[in-house]
């Protein structure tokens, strides 16, 4: 019997490589009957389709109003293009 | 003949402006000058999101308009532009992760682990873990998802947070990560692992937000 952090860990390596089948029959064994790596691996796997579904920050989000090139920064790049 | 080139593609693509592109004095369409400020916010924006260092990300953003300069002609007109210049930023952006790694690697600091806080000494998730945690809401709004992914980011040590972005956001295989990184596939398992369990340990309470 696989513990609960052995069977995180598979959730996690599934999402990386296809399990043998020992470990897909254990994994699957133990998320029908234990609620919180079903959590667990619901949470992994919702995070993944998310970012497969928006890979990078779109121009809306907050964070994307902090993230602009500096002054300083456009300047250096434009001397470098200048220059190259 | 060539499905790449068909309609229907264009349909997926984020920046329908360059459907047009394809036609006439290609050469001439490309306009170097204009690159910096076109692209500059993007290109620096996605090599944030990716790198989360501010003066990396604009050493690459410099790095990927000099070499697209020195390669103007490659630029076949073929797709956009845009796409051209991320496509040489993605490369620039795995190199600058892999000297940062390397350069680390002699002190070979994994950040710290998790686990204890997770589960008990028998392996068991702790109360705590999951308390009052809810299902992932699939209705949160994309730009909220990055906004708590990116607080959430900022407590995930370097060298899972680079993993977690190279296999997750970039979609680099683990057998391509081990090889820029010179890691073990092991190692690299058990940094996406950590990456994952604390990112999910942090989104769960904006997930739930997002729920309501």
């Amino acid at each position: 019997m696989l513990s609960c952090k052995e069977i995180s860990e598979l959730v996690s390596r599934s999402l990386d490589e296809r399990l043998g089948w020992r470990a897909r029959i254990e994994l699957t064994m133990h998320l029908a009957m234990c609620r919180l790596c079903g959590k667990f691996s619901r949470h992994v796997k919702q995070l993944r389709r998310k970012l497969e579904a928006m890979p990078e920050p779109p121009e809306s989000a907050e964070v994307s109003q902090s993230l602009k090139l500096s002054t300083e920064a456009r300047a250096r790049i434009g001397e470098a293009l200048r220059q190259s | 003949m060539d499905e790449a080139s068909s309609p229907s593609r264009d349909e997926s693509l984020p920046n329908p402006q360059s459907d047009d592109r394809e036609s006439g004095a290609v050469a001439s369409q490309t306009d170097p000058e204009q690159w910096l400020e076109r692209y500059g916010d993007y290109l620096f924006r996605y090599a944030m999101s990716r790198l989360r260092d501010a003066d990396a990300a604009e050493e690459v953003v410099q790095e990927t308009l000099v070499a697209a300069l020195a390669n103007v002609k490659q630029f076949a007109g073929r797709g956009s532009e845009r796409g051209w210049l991320i496509g040489i930023l993605k490369r620039k952006i795995v190199d600058t992760i892999r000297r940062r790694t390397r350069m680390r690697a002699r002190g070979f600091d994994d950040g710290d682990d998790p686990a204890d806080l997770l589960f008990d000494e028998r392996g068991h998730w702790r109360r705590e873990a999951w308390e009052k945690s809810e299902l992932p809401s699939t209705a949160m709004e994309n730009q909220e998802f990055w906004d708590a992914l990116w607080e959430c980011l900022e407590g995930v040590p370097q060298r899972q947070a680079d993993a977690f972005t190279l296999r997750e956001l970039e979609g680099v295989s683990t057998e391509s990560i081990c090889q820029e990184l010179g890691v073990t596939p092991s190692h690299v398992w058990v940094l996406l692992y950590r990456a994952r369990t604390r990112l999910a340990q942090c989104l769960k309470s904006r997930w739930q937000l997002g729920a309501e």
